[in-house]
């Protein structure tokens, strides 16, 4: 019964994830900058994570569907994650980001030997990126770093839980979320909270951000005693940045319960 | 044969460890010890491992849910402020080998895998100790707490492997490291006196701090001949500065270890 039900969790996890990447594979030529951020990598991340938390195998048919979710997305987004991989600072993360970004395709052609080498290989690639960006300072190196780890996570967990390597997963997750949480924090726009009165209208509110990259958000307009969403300010002026995709990611993340 | 054997009981019985609540926290996170405890006691754990040449089945289930214990200290603590690109790459590979240890016993029971898995440990270690001689104080310390985890594993999991041709220079290389960080990251302290002192009395404040910048205090309050605090013992509050810090567990490394 426990079984059934893990298994109807996961194919309709997988079942929103198949939705969402045809429409992300779709636009990801629109622009090179964002395309990679476009695939839903929490979902196919949640989907296999939720699996083999709840207990699932690693040998599950639906959990190799999962996987194969996952080398499906970062094939469909490869050039996109190598051309920021490139932008990466740190020479380690960005051969180890890139590297991974291309074996995936032949996790399946692995012996089961060599494929928990390469998980384990992709795991400490994961938390190098996770210690850097937590260290870096730069928005701009936090960023470059920050467009590469939801797909790299992706990666981590579909290889640990095709190797059999998932006692571990918990703490990837762990590490996914403060990695997000760091990617939050430090391309947190600078914002301020403007107010204008015409002579006969209500005073109106609202607030103005601006991101690192000088891209502007500014959030609607509202009359007193309705307060403006600042936290629409900064989506707005982050969207070309690592940033909604991470805020937009962690509550999915913080569900599993790790 | 008989060494296959013994394996296979270990796994039986990490596996069993594995699933026991809380397998992952620190062996004694309620004491005064701070990350020191479960770091020393992973350390002499494995210090028994090597001077044995074997680790029998309890001795793994206790090295591995310790050492996590340790690691997860280590993430908790220091991670988020993290001194430095090195400090931040030997961390990382320490919360790699973190990942790692929940699934030891998927590890050990593949023979190429726990020979990597050993031989990257001991790269991470070296690194680790090469790194520390380049940084400054407070990177040296968060690179001496991951070493002084990462060095274990890789005694244990060499011999664990039967990997134990290297291990004496490897031993070596960790006792010269925890000298080194006992030489260098002393927690330095200062008294402050009562500046209009009184006739008859004695005050005197002390304050210590750590090389990862956490602070202990005691004072000295003598009235007449009676103690109303202290007096204090300046080694005892070192210590309690760097319950957090790679020097107590240094300290109490070496001393476990007979050094």
């Amino acid at each position: 019964m426990r079984h059934r039900l893990r298994t109807c969790l996961l194919a309709a996890g997988l079942a929103v994830v198949v939705t969402v990447v045809p429409t992300a594979a779709q636009a990801a030529p629109r622009t090179g900058q964002a395309s990679a951020m476009a695939f839903d990598w929490t979902g196919l991340v949640v989907a296999v994570a939720g699996h083999l938390l709840g207990g699932g195998s690693s040998e599950d048919p639906s959990l190799r569907e999962a996987v194969q979710q996952v080398v499906a997305a970062v094939e469909a987004a490869k050039a996109d994650i190598i051309a920021h991989t490139e932008l990466i600072a740190s020479a380690e993360v960005q051969a180890c980001a890139r590297q991974h970004t291309i074996d995936v395709a032949d996790i399946e052609n692995m012996s089961n030997t060599v494929r928990q080498l390469w998980a384990r290989d992709a795991t400490g690639c994961a938390t190098l990126a996770t210690a850097y960006v937590t260290t870096v300072q730069t928005p701009q190196a936090v960023d470059n770093i920050g467009h590469v780890l939801p797909a790299l996570f992706a990666i981590v967990v579909a290889a640990r839980g095709r190797a059999g390597l998932t006692n571990g997963i918990n703490l990837v997750i762990q590490d996914q979320i403060r990695s997000y949480e760091a990617v939050v924090a430090k391309l947190t726009p600078t914002c301020v909270k403007r107010g204008a009165k015409e002579p006969g209208f209500p005073r109106e509110k609202w607030w103005e951000c601006v991101a690192y990259n000088g891209d502007r958000g500014e959030s609607a307009w509202v009359v007193a005693p309705a307060e403006p969403s600042r936290a629409q300010a900064e989506h707005i002026a982050t969207r070309n940045t690592s940033r909604p995709a991470a805020v937009s990611a962690l509550p999915r993340l913080r569900s599993l319960g790790v | 044969m008989g060494r296959k054997l013994v394996r296979g009981i270990a796994a039986v019985a990490v596996a069993s460890a594995m699933l026991l609540p809380g397998a992952a926290q620190p062996a004694r996170a309620d004491t005064d010890g701070g990350i020191s405890d479960p770091i020393v006691d992973a350390a002499l754990i494995a210090w028994n491992v090597y001077r044995s040449g074997g680790a029998t089945p309890e001795q793994i289930v206790e090295f591995v849910r310790i050492v996590t214990g340790a690691l997860t200290g280590l993430e908790n603590e220091v991670i988020a402020h993290v001194d430095g690109i090195e400090a931040a790459e030997v961390l990382g590979q320490a919360a790699a080998v973190r990942i790692d240890m929940l699934d030891y016993h998927a590890i050990r029971d593949n023979e190429i895998l726990l020979e990597t898995f050993a031989l990257d440990v001991g790269h991470y270690a070296q690194n680790a100790a090469s790194k520390y001689e380049v940084v400054g104080r407070k990177a040296k310390d968060q690179i001496g707490l991951a070493a002084q985890v990462l060095y274990p594993i890789t005694l244990t999991a060499r011999t664990d492997a039967g990997w134990t041709g290297g291990l004496s220079e490897i031993e070596a290389r960790y006792r010269d490291l925890n000298r080194a960080i006992v030489a260098d990251l002393e927690p330095t302290c200062r008294s402050f006196s009562d500046p209009e002192p009184i006739p008859g009395q004695i005050f005197i404040r002390y304050e210590c701090e750590a090389a990862n910048g956490e602070k202990a205090y005691g004072i000295d309050h003598m009235v007449g001949n009676t103690w109303h605090s202290g007096p204090v013992n300046l080694e005892e509050l070192k210590l309690e500065a760097a319950r957090n810090s790679s020097w107590a567990a240094a300290r109490r490394i070496l001393a476990g270890q007979g050094q």
